[in-house]
């Protein structure tokens, strides 16, 4: 055993962030309460031995270890009564996965693009060793996409293509935007839901066909796809057989509804890569009761902030109706299908983080008549214009001439 | 400890378990300190782990009742 690795076994009597940083990465810290607890000094040890034994490839096999379902309520639960349990390892595990296997990814790969062109015979010897260490870091879903065009995208806001509707097309400035946090407010019952049907079908229908994502809570994924076939049957006029337009459903759609937590949105957006995600409603991404006592606006602030960041990250045009306010959703019950200033004000902080924003409103003389005011757009011009779209009751949808 | 100690590298949109580093920030919902952190789960601005596990109790508590 050489001095460094008898420093290293001494000083996880004292820290064992000093010997996590010096075999996994530097950037990581620990939680010092989690380091208290002999699970994760056990943990740890079994790490350096594992370590001392043999190569990185130890490590990934560590942290790559299967975790069981996270069991959150249980943790936060041990870790507040200060008891030591057997699964306080977890966040930890997953801390240690996502700095090791970046690091270790980083470095091999790094070394591979760097040496192969000097030594090319000696270093594919060695590509049996990079190819299982990639098959770790595959088999742990790392971030990457294997599509090309996943790596043909520019973050320049530009338009891709054409919604197929003239609506839908001005509202945007011309098309399909390749990505946004479209906010779209309007009262309960004014047809929100069947915005987010003719946009799915839209995007469904016509070239370059993106992916589409729907994202629901309050209504059920069947509500979702009757609709949307409805709404493909309308616009292909009979020029597509049914069968062909639910292949067209499945292959480019999918529908998640129940997607109650801002975490489980978040997942759905890593797994799927959509080019448009629908979340309907953004008002029904709960959120723990007891967090009434926290002021309204900031809460909404928060979230509005949390889904411009996710929409960044994801690269996608994000379509979220909403009331944007509970207190405005408390007093349509006395007066609906109303737009007044209150859901406007409560809607300051959507409207702040947004790259669209619509308000929307139905004319009491005709339901049939969906009008749509912009509020907000990338260019800041044109703003206030209204537009009408037609209602289609046997296709659930809207459709303009 | 706060996150911005903690994890002074994240960028925008680095996310550690249930926190999100985001780019507006506000008030923290325990301390009111501005900070640019966001639990996920609570949907509110929290700066540090003592604000979190402040908030988790009071959680955990008002299930109880």
């Amino acid at each position: 055993m050489n001095p460094q690795d008898l420093s290293l076994v001494r000083s996880i009597a004292h820290d064992p962030n000093v010997v996590l940083r010096e075999l996994v990465s530097p950037n990581i810290d620990l939680n010092p309460e989690w380091i208290q607890t002999t699970s994760v000094r056990r943990f740890v040890s079994l790490a350096v031995e594992l370590t001392l034994k043999g190569s990185s490839v130890s490590w990934l096999a560590l942290v790559n270890a299967p975790m069981e379902e996270d069991d959150r309520e249980q943790v936060k639960q041990a870790w507040i009564e200060g008891r030591d349990t057997e699964t306080d390892w977890r966040p930890i595990v997953k801390e240690l996965k996502t700095a090791a296997v970046k690091s270790l990814a980083d470095n091999a790969i790094r070394g591979y693009y760097g040496r192969v062109k000097q030594e090319p015979v000696r270093i594919r010897d060695h590509l049996g060793v990079l190819g299982l260490e990639l098959a770790h870091i595959a088999n742990d879903g790392m971030e990457y996409d294997p599509r090309p065009s996943a790596h043909l995208v520019s973050n320049h806001p530009h338009i891709e293509s054409k919604w197929g509707s003239t609506v839908l097309d001005n509202m945007f400035d011309g098309g399909r935007p390749n990505h946004g946090f479209i906010v779209f407010t309007a009262p309960s019952g004014a047809g929100k839901s069947t915005m987010a049907k003719t946009l799915a079908a839209h995007g469904i229908a016509y070239p370059p066909h993106p992916r589409v994502v729907i994202m629901a809570n309050e209504m059920v994924a069947s509500y979702y796809a009757t609709g949307i076939l409805q709404a493909l049957k309308r616009i292909w006029q009979g020029g597509r057989a049914e069968a062909d337009l639910i292949r067209d459903m499945d292959t480019q759609l999918s529908i998640y509804d129940r997607v109650t937590t801002f975490e489980k949105f978040r997942q759905i957006l890593y797994w799927e890569r959509p080019q448009v995600a629908i979340l309907d409603s953004i008002n029904a991404v709960a959120t723990p009761a007891f967090a009434e006592r926290y002021s309204e606006n900031e809460r909404h602030r928060a979230k509005a902030d949390m889904t411009l960041q996710t929409v960044n990250e994801f690269g996608c045009l994000l379509y979220a109706p909403g009331n944007m306010s509970e207190a405005e959703q408390r007093k349509l019950r006395d007066k609906p299908l109303s737009v007044n200033s209150v859901m406007l004000f409560n809607s300051v902080s959507y409207q702040n983080s947004s790259d669209y924003s619509f308000v929307s409103w139905r004319d009491a003389s005709n339901l049939n008549k969906q009008n749509i005011k912009r509020v907000k757009n990338r260019w800041g011009s044109g703003l206030g214009e209204v537009w009408t779209m037609d209602y289609d009751p046997v296709g659930g949808c809207y459709f303009s001439n | 400890m706060k996150f911005d100690l903690k994890y002074p590298y994240a960028s925008v949109g680095h996310q550690v378990c249930d926190i999100l580093r985001v780019d507006i920030g506000g008030p923290c919902w325990n301390c009111g300190e501005h900070t640019k952190w966001a639990e996920i789960n609570f949907q509110g601005y929290l700066c540090s782990e003592e604000c979190v596990k402040a908030k988790t109790e009071e959680y955990i508590e008002a299930m109880r009742k």
